[in-house]
């Protein structure tokens, strides 16, 4: 019901943060509405985001928590609808900047999103 | 190595189900704009490196793709179907500032001067619409002049679009912003019948015409029912059609 969510260790966060500089964003803020293709991941870093499907709350998302990335890379939709709770900075990981990852020295993130991008296409 | 398999929310054999529910993307080749967009003068192996950064998404009528004041992850270009510009001003108040269709690229103006959306997109009917990331799109530009060009060709009748329409705020009636909307409607949306008349292939509330030549929706409807018992135009439904284009061209006061 969750789908791909996942809840990050500090060390792969400060790396993906190496990535993607955080925005600011401010409550009531929707980043995503349910039954799309995320146009890029997102990685929370402070504050509260919810998600919704049919208006109906399903999950409550706190600091440190990804979502998105691999429907992102695998082209499905994250059938949620993401609405910012409480103001929040968020990093966000496009398809271009997983794919340099990807293609980087950088072991640790390569790992992380090999694992997170399971049955990948990409 | 982290122990993600610990932390993963996520039900895997689910994620297998929805892969295999994944719909066929369109390719930009196939693309039915592909004429019209900005990578027209693209080759086949180019096109290919583009549609592995794209991300395609179908809206449905009233869906929204970026909202007014948030930041711009890339440049969304538009496939097939109608989409809105709104911009809301302080009092809530929504005015449309543009309607684009299929080979038209929005978000761009944002993603250059890197300042939040300063307008609403929203699906007028069911919409294809891929979605370019910055990083790759600035590197297109950057590598492409076809592409570039494309995009400043873009920007230019924009901003002569928008130019036309502050003069034609300060300097026409109502009747004569009206009648030049339908004559822009046929140029963007219009669609010759059998019969002679020119079919406007776009439902657009009164309330969102109105807004559009910037005029309250009630004189905007008592100025359709002149033109309706002028013979300029005939509605069907929701459906307009123009039937004396001559005529219109003279109440727009344009001088062709």
């Amino acid at each position: 019901m969750t789908d791909t969510i996942f809840r990050l260790q500090p060390a792969i966060i400060e790396r993906l943060k190496s990535y993607a500089p955080p925005l600011l964003y401010s409550i009531d803020q929707a980043i995503h509405y349910e039954g799309h293709i995320p146009i890029v991941g997102y990685l929370l870093l402070e504050g509260q985001i919810k998600l919704t499907r049919n208006d109906r709350l399903k999950l409550v998302l706190e600091a440190g928590h990804l979502f998105g990335l691999a429907e992102l890379m695998n082209g499905i939709s994250f059938d949620f609808t993401a609405k910012v709770s409480k103001q929040s900075r968020i990093c966000y990981l496009d398809r271009s900047t997983v794919l340099e990852i990807m293609e980087s020295e950088d072991q640790l993130s390569r790992q992380f999103l090999d694992s997170v991008l399971c049955d990948q296409n990409v | 190595m982290l122990s993600l398999s610990l932390c993963r929310l996520i039900n895997v054999s689910q994620m297998e189900k929805k892969t295999m529910k994944k719909p066929m993307p369109t390719s930009c080749e196939q693309c039915p704009s592909r004429a019209e967009g900005i990578f027209c003068g693209l080759e086949s192996e180019e096109l290919k490196e583009i549609a592995q950064h794209k991300v395609i998404n179908r809206y449905k009528k009233g869906q929204t793709l970026f909202v007014q004041g948030t930041h711009p992850y890339g440049l969304y270009c538009v496939s097939n179907g109608n989409i809105k510009l709104t911009k809301t001003d302080s009092s809530g108040k929504e005015s449309i500032v543009k309607v684009v269709s299929g080979g038209d690229i929005i978000g761009h103006r944002s993603l250059f001067t890197d300042s939040n959306y300063s307008a609403t997109a929203t699906a007028l009917d069911e919409t294809e619409v891929c979605f370019i990331d910055k990083k790759f799109i600035m590197k297109v530009i950057a590598e492409k002049p076809t592409v570039s060009f494309s995009i400043i060709n873009k920007l230019s009748r924009d901003m002569g679009a928008a130019e036309e329409k502050i003069s034609s705020f300060h300097q026409k009636n109502v009747r004569e912003r009206l009648a030049e909307l339908l004559l822009l409607l046929r140029q963007s949306h219009g669609e010759m019948m059998t019969d002679g008349r020119v079919k406007i292939n776009l439902k657009l509330t009164r309330e969102e015409m109105a807004t559009m030549i910037g005029t309250a929706n009630e004189t905007l409807i008592r100025f359709i029912t002149e033109f309706k018992d002028a013979g300029l135009i005939e509605q069907e439904g929701k459906t307009l059609f123009i039937i004396d284009e001559e005529t219109l061209i003279e109440w727009a006061n344009l001088s062709l």
